[in-house]
């Protein structure tokens, strides 16, 4: 505190916080209501705090003038007794005030985040604001592990399920309600909490028997997808790979056949 | 003062009935032990004889009362707070009386309003009781340690074990408690 440069009048000195702190810190003044030589230093200084100071030390004085009273030991004993008599009468009070005003002292006066925001009282609003925070960590981490859960129990595959759909249930349309020209996209429906896609056909899905054998192992006719915007978007997007690729090896007049030659000396034998 | 019925000679020892001590040996204990600094708090607020018998009394009586006997250390922690917020009632109380009755001022003045006090001396007084309103604005928790550090005359330690709160905090919110204590005394003196 020797770099002390003098402030100019009324000006907001940045050591004022601490020097207040410092004059009402008891054990800095060690009971003379005198402030450190640092402080004091500074004081002789600086005019703002100066003026800041001075109702403070005036409190100190006051404080210390009040706290100098000492009761004499015959009161105490005087007190005691009635004290005494008056718990054995069934602890009558006074009746000077009313003692039902009084609260019943069952709890402390602060938790341990107290001390903690008395040195780092930026973060109160974080701690006032720790029943919404928890609530939302919580509701977050149920998020995610119900999305772990759901990967984890492995889905049957969106998209073969999807091809499996459209080429299972062929269009069987009601006689009374015919198709309109054009295709209403397909509507999810909640069933049961979960969303159930609608299975309402493509327009033009040309039957593969090579594609269908494949697709033999496919589970059951269930098709219960848990989101379906996402999973609608992930099955147009397998779709379009695999009709994609069924169309280069159509161009290219490979056939798509388990029985495939893999190895070079097995498409040697089968070009003899 | 309705135990004024009940003085007894000033030096004669405190007797106490058997069945009473057993029922109330915790409160007795405590009484002996912390008696004199809970005094110590109620006479440096109150200043007056009459009123801190009574909020003696009162203090352990609110304990008395109580459903649960308290174990050690919440007895203690019971006890300077019951004592600290009895300590704040009876000076609201004092303050309605005394708005009711009329200025210090008038207490203290002849017929004609001149001040029977030395001038000092009502200074003072008018301080001290300017002094125990800003104390009562206080935050209870700034109060307290206010209260339980520098009337009672405890250590930083005690009333840090008293409270429930650590050290520094009760450090920091006795510094707290007198910045707190000057502005609301400035204001006071301004209005
Ligand atoms: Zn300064």
């Amino acid at each position: 505190m020797n770099d002390e440069a003098p402030y100019p009048d009324n000006s907001h000195c940045p050591r004022r916080a601490w020097v207040l702190d410092q004059l009402a810190d008891d054990e800095s003044i060690k009971g003379q209501c005198r402030p450190s030589s640092a402080v004091q230093l500074h004081l002789a200084r600086c005019e703002t705090c100066r003026m800041a100071s001075e109702e403070l030390l005036a409190t100190n004085e006051l404080l210390a003038d009040v706290i100098a009273a000492t009761p004499s030991d015959a009161l105490l004993r005087d007190a005691d007794r009635r004290a005494t008599q008056a718990i054995q009468a069934g602890a009558k009070p006074s009746r000077r005030i009313d003692l039902s005003r009084i609260p019943e002292e069952s709890r402390r006066d602060s938790g341990p985040a107290d001390s903690i925001l008395v040195r780092y009282p930026e973060i109160r609003w974080l701690y006032e604001r720790r029943q919404i925070i928890a609530a939302s960590v919580v509701l977050m981490a149920l998020v995610g592990f119900s999305a772990l859960l759901h990967v984890w129990k492995g889905e049957p595959n969106i998209a073969e399920i999807e091809l499996k759909r459209v080429d299972r249930h062929p269009v069987t349309w009601p006689a009374d309600n015919p198709p309109s020209k054009k295709v209403a996209p397909a509507t999810p429906q909640i069933t049961g909490g979960r969303f159930v896609a609608n299975s309402r056909p493509a327009k033009s899905v040309r039957r593969d028997p090579v594609r269908d054998a494949s697709l033999e192992h496919v589970g059951s006719s269930q098709r219960a997808f848990p989101i379906p915007e996402i999973e609608e978007s992930k099955t147009s997007l397998l779709k379009t790979m695999s009709n994609g690729l069924r169309e280069f090896l159509i161009d290219t007049r490979l056939t798509v056949d388990s029985t495939s030659p893999n190895s070079p000396e097995e498409r040697s034998r089968n070009e003899e | 003062m309705t135990m004024a019925n009940v003085s007894m000679p000033a030096d004669e020892p405190v007797r106490r009935n058997a069945s009473a001590v057993t029922a109330h040996r915790w409160l007795y204990a405590l009484m002996e032990a912390e008696g004199p600094a809970v005094l110590r708090m109620l006479w440096r607020i109150l200043g007056n004889e009459a009123d801190v018998l009574d909020a003696y009394q009162d203090c352990f009586c609110k304990l008395a009362g109580m459903d649960k006997k308290p174990k050690i250390r919440q007895a203690r922690a019971y006890l300077f707070r019951t004592a600290a917020n009895i300590a704040i009632e009876f000076i609201r109380v004092r303050k309605r009386q005394k708005k009711h009755a009329g200025a210090i001022l008038d207490v203290h003045a002849d017929r004609n309003g001149e001040s029977l006090m030395p001038q000092e001396a009502l200074e003072r007084e008018r301080a001290i009781a300017s002094l125990h309103e800003a104390i009562d604005q206080l935050p209870a928790h700034l109060r307290n340690v206010l209260l339980v550090r520098d009337f009672s005359g405890k250590s930083y330690k005690e009333v840090a074990e008293i409270l429930g709160i650590d050290k520094a905090t009760a450090r920091v919110y006795r510094r707290t408690a007198i910045v707190k204590l000057a502005n609301l005394l400035q204001e006071g003196s301004a209005s």
